[in-house]
């Protein structure tokens, strides 16, 4: 009896030092808030990898693609969305769509890329993804991207429908069954109905990049002024939109937005935080942010430094995960502030980091 | 067409001179073979390697790309055919100077040359000269100098020849030869077309297909290549002291942009680019006893066009006036003193209107005899180029002749020698990012040379042993800043060790030679001027550590088999991925049958032997085994009665 209960205090030590010696050796395993981060690579070199950010730990581990897949991504990714728990990735040069698990980046099956032509961003509703996508462009064309298109893809089928759209569609959102996209050539924001997929334009500014949907509804685009279809600075920044009626109704102006706008949202949907000038030697990147209420930009940067290349809100708690990317040959830097613009964390990334994901594994 | 119609006017007015010089006396014939005015002598440490005739005859069909892939030890970072660029001792494509019968022509607005648009074919002898030698052929010439060069040959009558050459992945080349030379009169014409489809099988380990968990089979889509060029070489006896000679030679290229590995089987962008140039070389040599005076003229027009754009074309013309004066007896010493004028002129459609740039060269040479067997050689060019402050490229050198018996020769030299490269005119005026403030690149190399030949009745043995050290500074690379643009990014540090031995021996009817060359090469960056810099002490990128080569060839009778392996050693990225090292073998015969002057010879290669699958560059797909087939044909005793 008492070699019995020796025997089972044994087995209790030991189980309680193996469960021990588990959570030493792999703490990975454990994490459940994490934020991916997309490196871009370059275009020419090494293409994208991601890296994944565990919000608890405040760890980083790089290469995670190639870690989970046993082979280098070898394109580039302009994008990524994670959508009911398949993470897309939007890639160039060779120019598809892939589908990954979310909870561990392994792909399942084969990307699509039979009708998918430089893809940029990603907006689903339903079973049906609709990425915008340039197509074709031809040496001479960067100022019109005339063979661009909306890739509809039946979820389930992976069938891909294109629907032409010319002019360099870009971010893309989907509010009451109508899709936005900004129009990377001209001053226009294309609005497609998904149910007749009949397009009209809404005239703003400058040329729309990026959106988000503030606290009562309305929709904020950034407006930037790109190489090949340039704006004077009087016409950047931001404007409110109006969905029901599909009119501009207000304008943040933000001379210094970025080429890319991007433009982020709060928890609480108050606050909208956009990025100033993006890597340029001796010019200060910057984010500021705009009340979403008084329609105010914020006097001076929140957040200021060299080489931004993207960023992001942690949507539990609006800290502000800001990329890095010196070079498209070396490595960038992840670094953490929160709202108030005090760096929390900071961390070496894989090449030119471009955007944030934040996913909950275990939701 | 313009262009075309000139050509053609040009070789009707050097075929009219011909004939006429044809009905000047005869006069003695002077050793004079060589076009490019000879500079070797004053070379200093520098490695010189001429490309063996055997194996210029088995690369015939082929590029400078392959070329060099099969003779030395030099990486060159290549795509599977239409894009190659020379990284000589872990410097950039753009340090390398690429000489046309004595004239520089790189690319003005790239910097460098793409050797896969070099065809073996038309040059009659092609030299890798290693080492930092500005202070000989100016700008560029810091990790070396490509020699491709023509010789003009007397007194051999008329003689045609034709090359025909089939090959795995509609690989087809064609050649023709024709010239006619006397006592006096040199004229040689060649041309070539190649075209390869290049749509070769490989095994794609950039795609893997998820659901069978494999890499996918997969086929070269968008890598063809389509070239072709004319050459004319003309030389003239005027009298017995006055040479005139003319070099004029137009290639056009055309290729598919290879694309990536991902592309390749994805899809995405496709493209291409033509090429097209004209190189022209004349000029006069005038010898008087211990004189010798040459002057020289070139041009060079460069034009691309990419994916057919018209609206976005570059195009520059090149315009050089080259003098020397040479002193076989000056103060004991020889003497060369000289001077060169360059009016280069960019129509690039990314540049402002109205660039153009002057550049002018003052050098002195001058190498003396200091005891019999100890000599020294000293070297100063001055480089006066358009909104830039004066390049100073001096270099001076001792040669210690160790040993020179009738069986051993060993020959020890050391030199140090500073160099330049002047900026690219895309550095400078492409828009975005061209930056007209960029520094031109300068190098600090020293360098050690010994070359040792042993040499018996049967047989003979060569050996050659470099050491080099070198700093290069104010390195420019383009940079993404939003924009990509360039700037003077770093300092590098670049030294290492070459190799090379070479045995030959006759046993009755047959030669055996057998040489095997190895070079390491450590490369690094030692100072960065970016604030955010990389780790410093790195090896740079596209720079093998190690690079060997061997070969054996055997000739029995009319027969001859070679065997070429070549090491190509690990590499790094751009972004310091690592590419692992490859070995490729290849082997060749060949049949040659003579008889009563024609020359007939039948020769069978294999390529990557043993099927590797391998990148040369990352990323990109490289054949595996591939087969061609070369029939040649020539005539050279159709002899002409000189008058």
């Amino acid at each position: 009896m008492k070699l019995t209960r020796n025997y089972l205090l044994l087995l209790l030590f030991l189980a309680i030092f193996a469960s021990c010696e588990k959570d030493d050796s792999d703490p990975k395993s454990e994490a459940t808030k994490v934020a991916y981060i997309v490196n871009y690579g370059s275009y020419s070199g090494s293409k994208s990898e991601i890296s994944i950010y565990d919000i608890e730990t405040k760890t980083i581990t790089n290469n995670a693609y190639k870690t989970a897949n046993g082979i280098d991504f070898t394109s580039n990714i302009q994008s990524m969305t994670i959508y009911n728990d398949i993470a897309y990735f939007m890639s160039n040069n060779g120019d598809k769509i892939d589908f990954v698990g979310a909870k561990d980046l392994v792909a399942r099956t084969n990307p699509i890329s039979a009708d998918i032509t430089k893809p940029r961003y990603f907006a689903a509703l339903g079973n049906y993804a609709y990425i915008t996508c340039w197509g074709p462009v031809n040496s001479g064309e960067w100022a019109t991207i005339p063979s661009s298109y909306i890739a509809k893809i039946d979820l389930t089928t992976k069938v891909v429908t294109k629907i032409d759209l010319p002019g360099g569609p870009e971010g893309v959102i989907i509010i009451n069954n109508k899709l936005y996209t900004g129009l990377c050539t001209a001053n226009k924001v294309a609005v497609m109905d998904l149910s007749t997929n009949v397009i009209s334009y809404i005239t703003v500014s400058a040329v729309p990049q990026h959106f988000v949907v503030d606290y009562s509804g309305k929709l904020w685009v950034s407006l930037v002024s790109k190489y090949s279809t340039p704006f004077s600075d009087d016409k950047l920044g931001l404007e409110v939109i109006d969905t029901l009626n599909n009119t501009v109704i207000s304008k943040v102006d933000f001379s210094g937005i970025g080429a890319e706008g991007y433009l982020h949202i709060s928890s609480d949907k108050k606050t909208i935080y956009v990025m100033g000038n993006e890597a340029w030697p001796g010019v200060q990147s910057t984010i500021y942010s705009v009340n979403a209420e008084t329609k105010t930009i914020s006097s001076s940067a929140l957040i200021s430094g060299e080489n931004f290349y993207g960023f992001n809100l942690n949507p539990e708690n609006d800290d502000i995960y800001v990329l890095i990317s010196p070079s498209t040959t070396q490595d960038g830097t992840l670094k953490i502030y929160d709202k108030e613009g005090a760096l929390l964390d900071e961390e070496t990334t894989g090449i030119a980091p471009l955007h944030v994901v934040f996913y909950d594994i275990i939701k | 067409m313009s262009k075309f119609v000139t050509l053609f006017a040009l070789l009707l007015l050097i075929n009219e001179w011909a004939l006429f010089a044809q009905s000047l006396d005869s006069i003695i014939v002077l050793n004079e073979v060589s076009v490019v005015a000879n500079k070797d002598k004053y070379l200093l440490g520098s490695k010189i390697k001429t490309v063996d005739t055997a194996m210029l005859s088995i690369a015939s069909g082929k590029s400078i790309t392959e070329l060099l892939n099969i003779s030395l030890p030099i990486y060159v970072k290549q795509d599977a055919g239409g894009l190659a660029t020379l990284r000589i001792r872990g410097t950039s494509p753009n340090h390398t100077a690429v000489m046309f019968n004595g004239i520089n022509i790189n690319s003005q607005t790239l910097g460098h040359s793409n050797v896969s648009n070099l065809p073996v074919f038309l040059f009659e002898e092609v030299r890798v000269q290693y080492g930092s030698s500005s202070s000989l052929y100016g700008t560029d010439a810091i990790g070396g100098s490509l020699q491709l060069n023509n010789k003009t040959e007397w007194n051999k009558g008329l003689g045609l020849g034709i090359q025909q050459d089939i090959g795995s992945f509609g690989s087809v080349f064609t050649g023709v030869k024709a010239g006619f030379s006397n006592s006096k009169f040199h004229y040689s014409l060649k041309g070539y077309r190649s075209l390869a489809d290049n749509n070769f099988p490989f095994l794609n380990t950039a795609v893997k297909d998820f659901e069978k968990n494999t890499f996918v089979k997969d086929t070269m889509r968008n890598a063809s290549i389509s070239n072709y060029g004319i050459l004319q070489n003309f030389s003239l006896k005027i009298s017995e002291k006055l040479f005139l000679h003319s070099n004029l030679w137009y290639d056009d290229n055309w290729h598919q942009i290879q694309p990536n590995m991902s592309t390749n089987y994805y899809g995405g962008t496709f493209e291409e680019l033509k090429n097209k140039h004209l190189r022209v070389v004349s000029g006069l040599k005038y010898y008087h006893n211990k004189h010798r005076v040459t002057a020289d003229f070139g041009f060079v027009s460069d034009y691309q066009l990419y994916q057919k754009d018209y609206a976005q074309t570059i195009s520059t013309r090149t315009y050089k006036v080259n003098t020397n004066y040479f002193n076989s007896q000056f103060f004991d010493g020889n003497l060369n003193v000289g001077f060169s004028y360059s009016y280069l002129k960019p129509d690039v459609y990314s540049y402002s209107e109205g660039i153009d740039e002057s550049r002018i060269d003052f050098f002195i040479l001058y190498i003396r005899s200091i005891t019999k067997q100890l000599s020294i050689i000293s070297n100063f060019r001055e480089a006066v180029v358009t909104d830039y402050k004066l390049q100073f490229a001096p270099s001076i050198g001792l040669n210690y002749l160790a040993l020179n018996d009738y069986k051993n020769n060993l020959n020890i030299k050391v030199s140090v020698s500073k160099s330049f490269k002047t900026p690219t005119f895309n550095d400078r005026f492409w828009i975005p990012g061209g930056n007209p403030d960029i520094l031109p690149e300068k190098s600090l190399s020293y360098e050690l040379n010994s070359n040792y030949e042993l040499s018996e009745d049967s047989w003979r043995f060569k050996s050659n042993l470099t050491l080099y050290y070198m700093t290069i500074d104010n390195l420019i690379q383009w940079v993404n800043r939003d924009i990509w643009r360039p700037e003077n990014i770093k300092k590098t540090n670049n030294r290492g060790v070459e190799v090379s031995t070479e045995l030959s021996k006759s046993i009755y009817s047959s030669k055996i030679t057998s040489g095997l060359s190895y070079s390491f090469t450590k490369a690094t960056e030692v100072k960065n001027y970016d604030d955010n810099s990389i780790p410093l002490g790195r090896q740079l990128m596209y720079t093998p550590k190690h690079l060997g080569n061997f070969y054996v060839v055997y000739a029995y009778k009319n027969w001859n088999f070679m065997f070429i392996a070549n090491y190509t050693g690990d590499r790094y990225t751009e972004s310091y991925k690592l590419l692992k090292g490859y070995l490729l073998l290849n082997a060749s015969l060949e049949k040659q049958i003579d008889y009563k002057g024609h020359h007939l010879a039948v020769s069978f290669r294999v390529n990557n032997l043993l099927n590797k699958v391998y990148q040369n560059q990352y990323l990109y797909a490289m054949p595996g085994i591939n087969y061609n087939f070369s029939l040649k044909y020539s005539i050279n005793n159709l002899k002409t009665k000189t008058k």
